[in-house]
């Protein structure tokens, strides 16, 4: 598979009570190594939940997602909890809109701690200096709390390629930024997924950062995959 | 309904694990409250009901030096020329020593019409017998063994028995005062004290202190007899000789100040347990409202009353919180019921909690004060503080920190400040260390060593104090109590053993020997089996107008060496306990007042003995004005002796005598002492199961408050191993605080119990054991608990969150 991602015929519902809700019916889609797609679509439309499913914090109703990593084929449909958050950890990076921060570790420790998961010290400084580089060489020590909205986006990259993960998952890394803080941080994250040669899939509702991606999937009320 | 009602009530529908956990942390403080009150109140009753009826009323007993009948007439005629003196009543007493069948009996005399009227004590019905104990009837205390109407004969005079009572003095008869002199064959002007009621401006709030935590009345002052002697010393220039002493009626019965004194540490460990209750009524409150923060603050953001949410808030939480007295009130009953059993079983003492008893008032204010008016009043300041910014390090806190330690200082040197001084310093202790539970939690909030995960779990314990420092406090003061009583307890019981193996010298005692003593230790050294026979005898007597047990043997070197003196007694010379020495204040070498020409030559612990204690030689019984009447023999046995065969024989051939081993008194006397204080362990662990409920109500609150961390670390590969691993470290770090905490505060409380309580209300002291079957068990419960409470699952619930992040 010289894939990054393949998911292939995705289905998920929810249940609320007697309400059976479909989100995803299904989806197909496959990144390769550098590609940068973003899934654009109304509220409701599913994005987050597809986001959830390639990340394994969720499991599918039907269909099947297959990451290639480490040299390996990964069925992620066919895993149990425990070894979707192993995958997660080792090969996979994720940006949220709110909540991106452990508000209890400082900016250094919050990008650490993929690191300290993995056992991956070897990339200790070139994360750190992932950090500097993102701007934030002198908030090292300071807690999340201190920092600003885009400060916390930076510092949630950061993190999120600390591991040098093959796919970086981000839901709405820019929702809650202005304008020109959105388009620094979309820079900033395309640049680094690119030097690290890995895969993004974003979902935004922003039609300027969506315009910088290769692929815009566009979700419908249907939740059926458009773009 | 209105919208912030229905708002309200979704929450409470949406958080039935939260309601649920609130409505049982509720329930299990009211009812710790009502089960501590109702046990309290029952112990009480037994007591006042066991009172001796010529003390009903009285506050004080006065002595002098050769006492007659005239000393009292000339009292009672100061009294009546002096209206405005703040007496309420006056009464000859006389007390003296009959044997009655073979038994040391005592023998009350009392002009009963003269006692104070309007007593509710148990003197009453003998006011009203007053007719019959003129006459040649006698009241019986019920451990003499007689029933009403049975006739005896004393002295050679054929008596009626008109009433049975049971008065804690053991075997005794009560008569009026002239069959009393008559039946002592002594002058008819002849009494032994002057009972004496003056009014007491402390005994209404004693009284109503009493009904509002049973047994506290304690605690408040006791009249004294300084203000008294002052009243005689002022009288002298008027007829009144200046050589009266006064004591107050307490010193009577040692045995009662003893009860009453435990009956007050269980009311002060009611009012922890009260303490302890509240701080998690409040909690759950804080808690609650911390799930609702973000719902609350946007209804405020779209124009909502504040006034009206807090009031839409108070309306749910105070339902939940009557809800939650009902449960609790009635769990708080059945919980009385079952340790008011435990403690008195297989010991005769008719301890029951009634259903009128569980129905008292006192205990429905209690009940509802905790369940609803801690809602009310606690609801109320946590909404308060959950809207103020979070303070720093206020300045207010040290002052209050500097001043609950000048609490602790004065209630522990001011010796005037008696018991009551004693628990306030153990109270300010408490809150001292309550005080220093946020800052402690503040040295971790910068925790910068061991795994990130470690790292993220010690720091949010420290970032979150709002969240759990109620909890925390109430672990601890939880865990400190278990450790401060069960330290007490131990010294205490450590003491007793002691008191057991001194006293208890022989390896058979033999009860009831009555006027058969040298036949039966005649027949006892003829036995192979026996080594030794002693021979020993107990009277009650009064020495400078304090009443005393004087025991008395053949006091030859060995004898002695029980109590620590190393040579034989001589005629004349005395062993006196530390209590006695306190209450006559005396010391080693001063001669006894009250007794002709015996001088003190030794002092024994008193070994928790609450009654003042004479031991002489037998030859030096005449100085005290009683008979020799050996009631027990101590047999000592050859060994590899068959000690069965020799109690067999034994009672075939002395059928009634009564035959205890050593082993089985030592063993019975340690069971009762541990089932005494069964209730004050077993409240002791239910104030640490509230308190566990109050750490997972906290814990669950911390994480639901950090759901979206938990999110977050999840989206980065945490594993659910991981994740319990935050948990334990969490709640493991959670107990450390407590423990770490409550183990110095626990050994201060019971340094204070034995050293400062102990001395003041039973007038011994305890000497302070660590062993770590102390200490150990309620701090390992303590971490297990705070374990326990941060594994146990979390509810998934769609609460309001917030997050700092």
């Amino acid at each position: 598979m010289s894939q990054v991602l393949v998911i292939d015929g995705v289905s998920k519902a929810f249940v609320d009570g007697n309400d059976r809700r479909s989100v995803l019916e299904s989806v197909s889609l496959s990144l390769a190594p550098g590609d940068v797609v973003a899934l654009q679509g109304p509220s409701g439309s599913g994005k987050t939940t597809l986001l959830n499913l390639v990340a394994g914090l969720v499991s599918a109703d039907a269909g099947s997602i297959g990451l290639c990593a480490g040299g390996a084929e990964l069925a992620l449909h066919t895993l149990d909890d425990a070894a979707r958050a192993a995958v997660r950890r080792a090969h996979m990076g994720y940006v949220f809109q709110f909540f991106n921060l452990v508000p209890t570790l400082t900016v250094r420790e919050n990008v650490l701690l993929p690191l300290e998961l993995n056992a991956r010290w070897d990339l200790e400084e070139r994360a750190l200096a992932r950090l500097d580089g993102l701007g934030l060489a002198d908030r090292h020590d300071a807690f999340p709390e201190t920092l600003s909205g885009g400060e916390r986006q930076r510092v949630a990259i950061a993190r999120a390629l600390a591991h040098e993960p093959v796919l970086v998952l981000a839901d709405e890394p820019t929702g809650n930024l202005d304008s020109r803080s959105a388009a620094a941080v979309a820079e900033l994250l395309w640049q680094e997924v690119r030097r690290l040669g890995g895969a993004l899939l974003l979902a935004t509702h922003d039609d300027a950062i969506a315009a910088r991606a290769d692929r815009v999937l566009r979700m419908g009320g249907s939740s059926r995959p458009i773009g | 309904m209105s919208l912030l009602v229905t708002s309200q009530l979704r929450f409470l529908r949406r958080s039935p694990w939260s309601a649920l956990t609130a409505l049982i942390g509720m329930a299990l403080g009211v009812a710790s409250v009502v089960a501590v009150h109702l046990i309290s109140a029952e112990v009480e009753r037994t007591l006042n009901a066991g009172a001796p009826p010529h003390l009903a009323g009285l506050t004080h007993l006065l002595t002098r030096p050769d006492i007659d009948a005239d000393d009292y007439f000339a009292l009672r005629d100061w009294w009546r020329d002096h209206p405005r003196a703040p007496v309420r009543g006056l009464v000859p007493l006389l007390d003296g020593q009959l044997v009655v069948d073979g038994r040391g009996v005592q023998l009350i005399g009392a002009d009963w019409l003269a006692l104070p009227r309007g007593t509710d004590g148990p003197g009453a019905p003998l006011a009203i017998s007053g007719e019959v104990l003129v006459g040649e009837g006698l009241i019986a205390d019920a451990d003499f063994g007689y029933r009403v109407g049975d006739r005896l004969t004393v002295g050679g005079r054929d008596l009626t028995v008109a009433g049975v009572l049971e008065t804690g003095l053991g075997p005794a008869l009560f008569a009026d005062i002239g069959l009393a002199q008559r039946l002592l064959d002594v002058g008819p002007g002849q009494i032994s004290l002057v009972g004496l009621a003056v009014v007491d401006p402390w005994a209404p709030w004693r009284r109503r202190l009493d009904r509002l935590m049973p047994g506290f009345g304690a605690g408040l002052p006791q009249p004294g007899a300084a203000p008294l002697t002052r009243l005689l010393d002022a009288g002298a220039g008027s007829g009144i000789d200046a050589a009266w002493r006064a004591r107050p009626v307490t010193a009577e019965r040692p045995s009662a100040a003893f009860a009453r004194s435990v009956l007050f540490n269980l009311g002060a460990l009611g009012t922890l347990a009260l303490l302890v209750a509240w701080f998690l009524i409040y909690q759950v409150g804080a808690i609650w409202l911390r799930r609702q923060h973000l719902v609350l603050t946007r209804l405020q953001m779209v124009g909502a009353d504040p006034r009206l949410l807090r009031r839409s808030f108070l309306a749910l939480f105070v339902g939940l919180g009557l809800a939650a007295t009902v449960l609790g009130g009635l769990v708080g009953v059945l919980l009385a019921t079952l340790l008011v059993k435990l403690s008195s079983a297989g010991i005769d003492a008719s301890l029951a909690v009634s259903a009128a008893r569980a129905l008292d008032p006192w205990v429905m204010v209690k009940a509802v004060g905790s369940g609803f008016g801690v809602c009310l009043v606690g609801g109320y300041a946590a909404f308060v503080r959950e809207w103020r910014p979070a303070a720093g390090p206020a300045r207010w806190r040290w002052l209050a920190l500097c001043a609950l330690a000048l609490l602790v200082l004065l209630g522990i040197t001011l010796e005037r400040s008696g018991v009551l001084g004693g628990f306030l310093a153990i109270l300010a202790m408490s809150l001292l260390a309550v005080l220093l539970v946020t800052p402690l939690l503040g040295l971790l909030r910068h925790a910068g060593r061991g795994r990130l995960l470690t790292r993220l779990a010690l720091r949010e314990v420290a970032w979150y104090p709002r969240v759990l420092d109620v909890a925390l406090a109430a672990l601890t003061l939880a865990v400190a109590t278990g450790i401060g009583v069960g330290l007490m307890v131990d010294s205490f019981r450590s003491d007793f053993q002691r008191m057991l193996d001194v006293r208890l010298a022989g390896d058979l005692y033999l009860y009831g020997v009555g006027d058969r003593q040298g036949a039966l230790a005649d027949w006892l050294l003829a036995q192979p089996e026996v080594a030794e026979v002693r021979r020993f005898g107990e009277a009650r007597s009064r020495l400078d107008g304090v009443p005393v047990a004087l025991g008395y043997a053949e006091f030859d070197a060995r004898e002695s060496a029980r109590y620590g003196f190393p040579r034989h007694l001589e005629t004349g010379e005395a062993l006196v306990n530390e209590r006695l020495l306190r209450d006559l204040d005396l010391d080693v070498g001063d001669q006894v007042r009250g007794a002709r020409g015996v001088n003190i030559v030794g002092a024994f612990p008193g070994f928790g003995d609450p009654q003042g204690r004479v031991l002489v030689d037998v030859t030096s019984l005449d100085r005290f004005g009683v008979p020799a009447r050996f009631d027990r023999l101590a047999v000592n046995v050859r060994a590899a002796a068959d000690v069965a065969a020799l109690i067999g024989r034994l009672t075939e051939r002395f059928p009634a005598l009564t035959v205890e081993a050593r082993t089985t008194i030592r063993a019975v006397a340690l069971r009762i002492f541990d089932r005494t204080f069964a209730i004050t362990r077993a409240l002791t662990l239910l104030a640490l199961l509230v308190a566990v409920v109050g750490t997972y109500n906290a814990l669950t609150a911390l994480r639901l408050n950090q759901a979206a961390t938990a999110e977050l670390l999840r989206a980065q590969g945490v594993t659910s191993a991981e994740s319990r691993h935050i948990a334990l470290v969490r709640a493991g770090t959670l107990g450390g605080v407590a423990v770490a905490l409550a183990l110095p505060l626990g050994i201060a409380m019971a340094w204070t119990l034995c050293a400062v309580v102990n001395p003041r209300s039973f007038g011994w002291s305890v000497a302070l054991q660590l062993p770590p079957a102390g200490w150990l068990p309620p701090l390992l419960l303590g971490i297990v608990a705070a374990l326990l409470a941060g594994l146990l699952p979390a509810p998934r619930e769609r609460g309001a969150l917030h997050d700092a992040g």
